[in-house]
């Protein structure tokens, strides 16, 4: 049954999706595939991943079932596949949004394995990745992370360098997502068409990336 | 005059005192223990090193106090299912108060024993009010923790706005520090740990949690103050959920409003009691099974992770795992009938 | 009445009323007991029996009246007060604790602690507990080979004895005992009957409560009659044979009292 409640949708969708007037998100799969590559130059891949010493790589998701984790991660591993054979990519650590939870499964993965770079898919995979590694001290010493989205406490880890610090974040651009929907809400409820789904390209910050630029993505607590 | 009471069994045979043993909850769990962690070494020769050993003791560490916060709790015939949410609180909070010391570059020890004992604080008022609920309202334990959990839970997350709160790396620094594979902060919760046994077992309160639990009317008619006793239990869990609030922001370096909420560590952790042979009617229950029960749940959902086993696997067989753990005690249950 | 109205009773209940939310348990009842004094406590299901000893060792608060022993109008906060004042209790909803061992039960409420500082900490003197057991309850002809097992491990009767040799063996001046022969044996219940005898040559006020006549009849001094939360007779037992006791407790036959 549909009502007639225009419904207004950012970042993760759901499977009501269809029944929206408008979704803006971030375009989830071109941002795992920037992550895939962010990953791999941060980890030297032509270098040092051969096909006789591949290269392991966890992946931190929040959830198995959330339709942005689910995005990124099917994207990344879908580039790491194409473009980077001597990747060894390890089952998904499930962190259930919890820091630490992703952090236990981190500290395994680095026991287990000779890892050489974690894939966070979100804020809360990267709190914990960051602090899994920086926990292993010299175990760690060569582990590469990438993150996802701009909280403050990413952001201050790459910036700071050093053991256990972010080597990029893929970052959602929030504040034109917002504007966006705001403006077209306003458009539809005048009568106006306005696109059904639209998808904004994520931006890879960088530890070199100016200090202006990284305020800018910034995730600002509400 | 003669009123014999004769305790049958008194003499105990050989073969009854090994059968006792191998029926034994403790015994059996420890050999369950050991035999997962030589199946996970077989599988991968990497587990045995200090470092895995390490990461061990750390997760054991997180889930052992809230353990035995319930332990006591269930023990005394209550439920607690505010443990998790109480140290979601209780880590953004604390953290959020000590950010300023941090920022200022105060002595990273006065930095955390301030959040220690903020923590400490902010459990107490948790536990007090589950205690209030129970005490002066007559709500049932299930239902006055489900009160403070979700209190606790909403709080978390208004604090926090959903974002990591603090930003501490040298408390993850210092959490990783220690001898071989005991960090110090290892080392304080199993102190902590070990003093929790020696009360439950050897102390007059420990004395009173049995019997409240086994008969609320007997200890009541035998002159004990079952009300502030129970207050005291409630505030001492969440006490306890505290401090391990505190210690995931050591470990992590900052408070997160999901720690323990959503990995419903409250349940791991009265999962940890059953599986060490508690009994849920009250009255039963022992330090060493709660140690051994938190054990055996690190181990396996380290282990499997570590043998990159996928992770919707490692729920079930967690579940199972306790379903096994049930079946079993029952059936000790069932053959002590008999005897 | 008797001579024993000139000396101070051990204990006594001046107009006691007490209700569960709008039933009323107990109306006005007033009763004396006196040192070396064996009181059977009658009456019917749901008479108040149970109610009015509860009201003695402080596990229920009347809502009016008075409790004085030894000439000294108490009031109890807790079991705890009652104990404290040389009363003992067997209650017939189980006063023990299954889950704990004989001796626990023993002491419970009162543990033995270890000496020293550990003590002072709170530990307790398991084994002191165990060995006191043991001879605490010979000493009032209960004898059991082991005490460290658990009550839950016992039969009825075995429970039911030790409940009322941790009567016997604490009290002071006053003992109470809320139908003690229940799960017992013919031979278990006349050994109760001994223990009941000793506990008045020790000089001890009983409040005996049972549903077996003949058991009353032979064990008191003097018997009080419940009925519907009312006193409806207090005399010597002499005046009584079952047929008339029966009668009272039933109001078939109103003798005058
Ligand atoms: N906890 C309670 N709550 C409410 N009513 C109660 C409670 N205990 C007893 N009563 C009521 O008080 C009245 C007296 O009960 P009490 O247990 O004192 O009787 P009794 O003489 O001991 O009976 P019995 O011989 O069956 O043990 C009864 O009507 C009973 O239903
Ligand atoms: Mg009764």
């Amino acid at each position: 049954m549909r009502s007639h409640i225009k419904v207004f949708n950012v970042d993760s969708g759901s499977s009501y999706q269809r029944n929206i007037t408008s979704w803006v998100t971030g375009n989830n799969t071109q941002g795992g595939k920037a992550a895939a590559d962010a990953l791999a130059t941060a980890m030297n891949y032509t270098k040092d991943c051969t096909a006789a010493k591949k290269c392991d790589v966890a992946i931190g998701v929040s959830s198995l079932t959330t339709s942005t984790d689910a995005a990124r991660v099917a994207a990344f591993k879908a580039e790491v596949t194409a473009k980077y054979p001597n990747i060894t990519m390890l089952n998904d650590v499930v962190s259930q949004s919890q820091p630490s939870v992703a952090q236990s499964a981190f500290a395994q993965d680095i026991s287990a394995h000779n890892l050489a770079g974690i894939f966070a898919v979100d804020g809360t995979d990267a709190e914990g990745a960051t602090a899994a590694v920086k926990a292993a001290g010299s175990a760690g010493a060569s582990i590469k992370i990438v993150g996802y989205d701009g909280y403050a406490n990413n952001i201050a880890s790459m910036v700071a360098g050093g053991l256990g610090s972010l080597s990029a974040i893929i970052s959602q651009q929030p504040t034109l997502e917002g504007m966006l929907i705001i403006k077209y809400a306003v458009a539809a409820l005048q009568g106006k068409k306005v696109p059904h789904l639209q998808t904004l390209p994520n931006i890879t910050l960088l530890p070199s990336t100016p200090a202006s630029v990284l305020a800018k993505y910034q995730y600002v607590a509400s | 005059m003669s009123t014999s009471v004769d305790v049958s069994g008194s003499e105990v045979t050989t073969d009854r005192r090994l059968r006792r043993v191998v029926t034994n909850q403790q015994f059996v769990l420890f050999v369950v223990l050991i035999a997962l962690i030589l199946f996970f070494a077989s599988r991968n020769s990497l587990f045995f090193r200090v470092g895995e050993f390490s990461n061990l003791f750390t997760d054991f560490s997180g889930l052992v106090l809230i353990a035995l916060a319930e332990t006591y709790v269930i023990v005394a015939g209550g439920i607690d299912l505010a443990v998790g949410s109480t140290a979601a609180v209780s880590g953004v909070v604390a953290a959020g108060w000590i950010q300023p010391l941090v920022n200022h570059g105060v002595n990273q020890a006065v930095v955390l024993l301030v959040g220690t004992l903020a923590c400490a604080f902010i459990g107490a008022l948790a536990g007090g009010l589950s205690a209030l609920l129970i005490t002066a309202f007559d709500l049932v334990p299930f239902v006055a923790t489900l009160v403070t959990y979700s209190v606790g839970a909403g709080l978390a997350l208004v604090i926090s706005h959903g974002a990591p709160v603090g930003y501490n790396p040298g408390a993850i620094y210092w959490s990783a520090s220690g001898i071989g594979m005991i960090t110090w902060l290892v080392a304080i919760v199993l102190v902590l740990a070990v003093v929790l046994g020696v009360v439950l077992h050897l102390t007059v309160y420990g004395r009173y949690n049995f019997a409240i639990g086994s008969n609320e009317f007997a200890a009541r008619a035998a002159g004990i103050a079952v009300r502030r006793h129970l207050i005291s239990v409630y505030v001492l869990a969440g006490v306890l959920a505290g401090l391990t609030g505190m210690f995931f922001y050591i470990r992590s370096g900052s408070g997160a409003a999901t720690t323990g909420v959503t990995n419903s560590a409250n349940l791991v952790a009265i999962a940890a009691v059953v599986i060490g042979g508690a009994s849920l009617t009250g009255g039963v229950g022992r330090w060493a099974g709660t140690m051994l029960g938190a054990a055996v749940l690190t181990v396996v959902s380290d282990g499997l992770i570590f043998i990159n086993v996928p992770p919707t696997w490692i729920q079930v067989v967690v579940g199972a795992l306790i379903a096994v753990a049930a079946l079993l005690q029952s059936f000790r249950r069932r053959s002590r009938r008999v005897t | 009445m008797t001579i024993a109205d000139e000396r101070t009773p051990v204990l006594e209940l001046r107009n006691i009323t007490l209700h569960y939310g709008s039933v009323e348990a107990l109306h006005d009842v007033s009763i004396k007991s006196y040192a070396g004094e064996v009181i059977g406590l009658v009456g019917d299901n749901g008479a108040g029996k149970s109610s009015l000893i509860k009201v003695i060792s402080g596990v229920n608060t009347a809502d009016s009246g008075e409790v004085i022993v030894d000439g000294v109008r108490r009031h109890w906060r807790s079991p705890h007060d009652s104990m404290a004042a040389g009363i003992e209790t067997l209650y017939q909803d189980s006063g023990l604790a299954p889950d704990l061992s004989i001796g626990s039960n023993i002491f419970l409420g009162r543990e033995k602690r270890r000496s020293g500082l550990l003590g002072r900490l709170g530990f307790v003197d398991q084994r002191g507990m165990e060995r006191e057991a043991l001879e605490q309850l010979a000493r009032v002809g209960i004898t059991i080979p082991a005490t460290q097992r658990t009550v839950s491990e016992l039969s009825g009767g075995q429970r039911q004895a030790v409940a009322i040799g941790r009567a016997i063996a604490w009290a002071k001046h006053v003992i109470i005992l809320d139908e003690p022969t229940n799960h017992l044996g013919a031979r278990q219940s006349a050994e109760v009957l001994k223990v009941i005898k000793s506990a008045r040559e020790q000089g001890l006020s009983v409040l005996f409560i049972s549903h077996s006549l003949p058991h009353v009849l032979e064990v008191t001094d003097r018997i009080i009659v419940l009925r519907l939360g009312r006193v409806v007779r207090d005399a010597p037992t002499s005046e009584f044979t079952v047929e008339s006791l029966l009668g009272t407790i039933t109001g078939l036959n109103e003798s005058p009292s």
